[in-house]
């Protein structure tokens, strides 16, 4: 436990007002111009291209490979088969799922539609690629596929996905990947205090990132050297120079959450040759380029890990060429959030005090679902069991992370609060609180340690209201018809904040000729945590603000890098390290103020002398650039002419250390856990069609406590970028498979619904600064959870507007007539 | 399989027969070093266009395996003139990012014509690069967002103001629509602008910054 470094306790510097829309953006002009490099642009000299072959099958087995019409295209470079000695099928190398299963690099087998397996081609362009593949003659064996999780969980279901490797030691045959029951207090004891216990079914179809930038990934071997260009993936050089994913601990970066049970029960299979690392760590260079969003979620970074391997083993082969190694945009679809099934069961008061829940969900699991609740509410009981069993999708897991979580949530608060006929607003206050606790707890644990009293949910609750006049339009379900004969309603969610936590990263700062150099590893889809860097380091070191810049394309050889993936989180985790660093450099500037630079190395020049002769540092400031004396302003010098004489001896390079934050006390006592404080409220506003079943959303407001409010104009845009994504999860996105073929139907732009300008209003977007995260001077992060948190407000509105629950995710007009009893 | 008999003597044969165009290309990439930056790419095509003075076209001489099917075409691309020779295949997507050298013309939806991310102005008018045929566009005049930032429009200062755009890859497609706009409405409401960029969409959903961006450039636009 560490009591001295508690980031929230910091104080704000002088002054300090959060950036603007009217602070430069170093990304900005880049970007809007369309000159930013983005993986997919990179084009090194002699580059070839690499394709992987697409599986036309759910599940199928390769029985035969021709590929000599391929091999013998003008401009084929190479030709590697799933059977070639230097792919390493093992379970253990691929990685691209969770921690239950793994999903194998380059199999024979194809365990969903669109798999990429089989076979690469390696040729002078894409186009070849292409056209080499549909050359390849396959001979197949189509095996039996489940799309169905209840289906696949039963007993006697048909094996699927024979080769992939189960990971947890608790798998059933033939296809569960785990069954897991966690009870938190009481829960019987809590059902039978309640009023009334309120069941019901819902289920969420399954989704995707449907992220932009299709994944790129370029190796160049230089000798034993190994340059790499990739999209957004964390700890390459891990990932790269440890024999096995099993090395590198398979936690969080590479498969998921967890790591594999050591006693799986298939372990991989043995090979003659031993595996070797792909490259020594310290000869690995990692270039990110600027990324195109790929939102969310753990398992588009596992597929980051098995392609990147797969480019560097290509690349290998191709001797000293570089290769890039591209997946097309259809891939998009083979990740994402999968479908779920959630029977749930609340104990409830009168009141609106909730006695109990019990959520069974079939689905896949990233986290417990009761975890959000957990950390929100001060109900005493909850029981959440999980069944998942694996079904012939793209590995899905945890699609902004939170969405399995927020969604059961919210609709237990809409339907407690339609039970009884309240507002549910007055439902969630009723039961807000921390991991069991009640407010009146929390303000103590608030007072303990460093905390403002601050009661998070009430203020956002009370500006969301405010914002959409709630008071004055909340009505009973089904009550109020609209002039143009739609009915209207209202719906509301909220959920605490997440990404709370200071990180331990690694950035350098580097002071040179008065310019200030922030390095890292980028981290960032683009939500602009560049600038919040840029400004909090300005802030607290008195150098400008358009005077800093990051360097962030590089890794330095594994040393430098953000938190990954960035925004909401790069805030949360960078900015301590980020404060502490930039506070030891205007030590250090202020040391060399009073200081004579060290003595020259030609005895006839002359010495140099201290800038500030006499004085001492406390007596000294930097602001804007300059160093001067406290008491008499006018005597200051530009941080450049001060800080440059010392470059040569004394250089000013920072990169400090921060330590974990952990173990906070309460009542004098240590504490395991810390309990999140701020929350997120948003409100809608909806006219239902009830001819159509069309749902149009008229008003939204997003409230979000930042903690402490760095960059409004990064802020605001998670708060309406994350907006955007929750109600194309809530109302329009799904995958459809064919059920006779498994085939996915909609696996492109035009039949997947995003959502267009025309889609949505305005979304107001109201910030609230609590000061009650953890991070830099209360700072919390807000963007990630935004999406999830609003992944179901639809169901609530249209509740109030209809009377009637659609119980299918997304709500669309079908399933809206459906609820109205019209088809 | 045939790799071993292709990758070594062929393989630096091929390198070495680069051609000039692409050398220059892949020269800029190296000199500017470890980042592979968009000064590398721009440096490819505007490299020709300064051997030959501006108004010269730029061309490109394709092997004699290629020339048989290949068309030769002459189009303006943002400012500079240039001449190829283009298999009937190839889009306007592809000509203007592997042979023109520039990255605005971005692929998200595959060639489908469903996104406009790949949105260039052609003739005056937004099109989609990815459905339109290179061949089809000899004597077309094409501006890029390139082109559009080169000659400082109001459009690009705008939508860094308004933070139009986080991730960036979906943008240029937004900022030729929307200067496609400009240019036949240079006063237009937040609602025709909506209706101009209905059909571009951006993940990060940053649909509701791009009216204030297009409105306040309008504005500029007049008072200049």
């Amino acid at each position: 436990m560490s009591n001295d470094y508690k980031p929230w306790t910091w104080k704000v510097p002088e002054d300090f007002k959060p950036l603007d829309y009217n602070a430069s953006r170093q990304d900005g002009h880049d970007k809007v111009s369309g000159q930013a490099v983005f993986t997919r642009d990179v084009t090194l000299p002699g580059m070839l291209y690499a394709k992987i072959l697409k599986s036309p099958y759910a599940s199928a087995r390769i029985i035969k490979m021709d590929t000599t019409k391929a091999e013998a295209l003008t401009g084929v470079r190479d030709i590697i088969r799933f059977d070639d000695p230097d792919i390493r099928l093992e379970n253990t190398t691929g990685g691209y799922c969770s921690s239950e299963y793994n999903i194998l690099t380059l199999p024979p087998t194809a365990d969903f539609y669109q798999h990429p397996m089989g076979v690469v081609v390696v040729a002078d362009s894409e186009e070849i690629c292409d056209l080499a593949l549909s050359l390849i003659d396959i001979e197949w064996e189509e095996m039996p596929f489940i799309l169905d999780m209840e289906e696949s969980l039963k007993p006697d279901s048909p094996k699927i996905m024979p080769d992939v490797l189960r990971l947890n030691a608790a798998v059933k045959e033939p296809n569960t990947l785990l069954t897991k029951k966690t009870d938190i207090g009481e829960v019987d004891k809590g059902f039978a205090e309640a009023d009334r216990v309120i069941e019901y079914t819902f289920t969420r179809g399954p989704n995707t990132v449907a992220g932009i930038e299709g994944m790129a990934c370029v190796a160049h071997w230089r000798g034993d050297f190994l340059d790499i260009w990739q999209h957004h993936a964390s700890h390459v050089e891990q990932i790269l120079s440890n024999p096995s994913l099993v090395n590198v601990g398979l936690s969080f970066v590479s498969l998921g959450y967890g790591t594999i049970d050591a006693d799986v029960k298939s372990p991989p299979k043995e090979r003659k040759d031993p595996l070797l690392p792909l490259c020594e760590p310290n000869r690995i260079n990692v270039t990110v380029p600027y990324q195109g969003a790929w939102y969310g979620g753990i398992s588009w970074l596992g597929y980051s890990t098995a392609f990147i391997r797969m480019a560097t083993i290509i690349a290998k082969r191709a001797q000293n060429r570089p290769v890039k190694l591209l997946f097309d945009e259809s891939h998009f679809y083979l990740t994402g959030d999968d479908a779920a099934i959630y029977k749930c069961r609340i104990g409830a008061k009168k009141d609106g005090t909730i006695t109990a829940l019990d959520w069974h969900v079939v689905g896949p699991v990233g986290e417990l679902h009761i975890d959000k609740t957990h950390e929100s509410t001060c109900i005493h009981n909850m029981r959440n069991t999980q069944e998942w069993a694996l079904i012939n999708h793209g590995p899905h897991v945890c699609f902004r992370h939170g969405t399995q979580c927020c969604v059961p949530h919210n609709m237990m608060f809409d339907r407690v609060a339609a039970e009884f006929g309240l507002d549910p607003t007055v439902v969630a206050l009723k039961n807000d609180g921390c991991q069991g606790h009640d407010w009146a707890w929390i303000t103590k644990y608030q007072e303990e340690n460093g905390f403002p009293k601050r009661h998070s949910l009430k203020e956002v609750i009370d500006l969301g209201k405010e914002a959409i006049q709630w008071d004055k339009k909340w009505h009973a379900p089904g009550a109020k018809r609209l002039s143009n004969g739609r009915m209207h309603g209202l719906g509301f969610v909220y959920i605490n904040e997440w990404s709370w936590m200071p990180g331990r990263q690694f950035a350098c700062l580097i002071l040179r000729d008065g310019k200030l150099t922030i390095i890292g590893m980028r981290a960032d889809f683009g939500v602009d945590t560049e600038s919040a860097f840029r400004y909090c380091v300005a802030a607290e070191s008195g150098i400008r603000y358009d005077d800093i810049v990051l360097q962030q394309q590089r890794s330095d050889a594994n040393t430098y890098r953000f938190w990954v993936p960035g925004g909401a989180m790069g805030i949360t985790r960078n900015t301590p390290q980020l404060i502490v660093a930039a506070r030891q450099l205007k030590q250090k500037m202020l040391e060399y103020s009073v200081r004579p630079p060290a003595p020259p190395m030609f005895p006839r020049a002359k010495p140099g002398q201290a800038a500030f002769p006499g004085k001492k540092t406390n007596e000294l400031d930097v602001k804007d650039g300059f160093i001067f004396e406290k008491a008499n302003p006018t005597n200051r010098k530009s941080v450049k002419d001060v800080a440059g004489s010392f470059w040569g001896d004394d250089p000013s390079i920072i990169h400090p250390v921060v330590p974990e934050v952990s173990g906070l006390t309460l009542d004098g006592k240590p504490h395991p856990r810390m309990y999140i404080m701020s929350r997120q409220a948003h409100f809608m506003e909806v006219e239902v069609d009830t001819e159509t079943g069309e749902v149009i959303i008229s008003n939204l407001v997003c409230v979000n406590d930042v903690g402490h409010l760095f960059n409004r104009r990064g802020a605001e845009a998670q708060q309406y970028g994350g907006a955007i994504m929750g109600l194309g999860r809530s109302a329009t996105e799904e995958k459809i498979y064919c059920p006779k073929t498994g085939v996915g139907l909609n696996f492109d732009n035009i039949n997947y619904h995003i959502g267009t300008m025309n889609d949505y209003p305005e979304i107001k977007c109201i910030l609230n600064e609590s000061h009650l995260g953890y991070s830099s001077y209360g700072a919390c992060g807000i963007g990630e959870d935004s999406g999830a948190a609003l992944s179901g407000i639809t169901a609530g509105a249209i509740y109030n507007a209809t009377g009637k629950w659609v119980e299918e995710f997304p709500s669309t007009p079908e399933r809206v007539l459906k609820a109205l009893g019209k088809i | 399989m045939s790799e071993t008999k292709k990758t070594d003597d062929e393989t630096k044969k091929e390198i070495s027969n680069l051609s000039r165009r692409k050398f220059l290309k892949d020269a800029g990439l190296v000199i500017g070093g470890t980042t592979v930056g968009s000064m590398a790419f721009a440096s490819g095509a505007e490299a020709q266009q300064q051997e030959k003075g501006d108004n010269a076209p730029s061309e490109t001489t394709p092997t004699s395996a290629q020339s048989e099917c290949r068309a030769p075409i002459e189009l303006t691309v943002n400012g500079g003139r240039y001449r190829y020779h283009v298999e009937p295949n190839w889009t306007l997507r592809q000509l203007l990012r592997d042979e023109v050298g520039l990255t605005s013309p971005k692929d998200w939806c595959g060639g489908m014509g469903a996104c406009g991310s790949c949105t260039v102005i052609m003739n005056g008018r937004p099109v989609l690069s990815c459905l339109t045929l290179a061949i089809e566009c000899n004597g077309a005049i094409i501006e890029t967002a390139e082109g559009i930032a080169k000659t400082k429009h109001p459009i690009i200062d705008s939508y860094i103001k308004w933070n139009a755009f986080q991730c960036g890859y979906c943008t240029p497609g937004f900022v030729t629509t929307a200067k496609a706009l400009l240019d036949r409405n240079p006063n237009p409401t937040e609602e025709d602008v909506r209706d101009a960029l209905g059909g571009n969409l951006c993940r990060c959903g940053t649909y509701q910054q791009h009216p204030k961006a297009v409105v306040d450039a309008a504005e500029a636009l007049r008072q200049k």
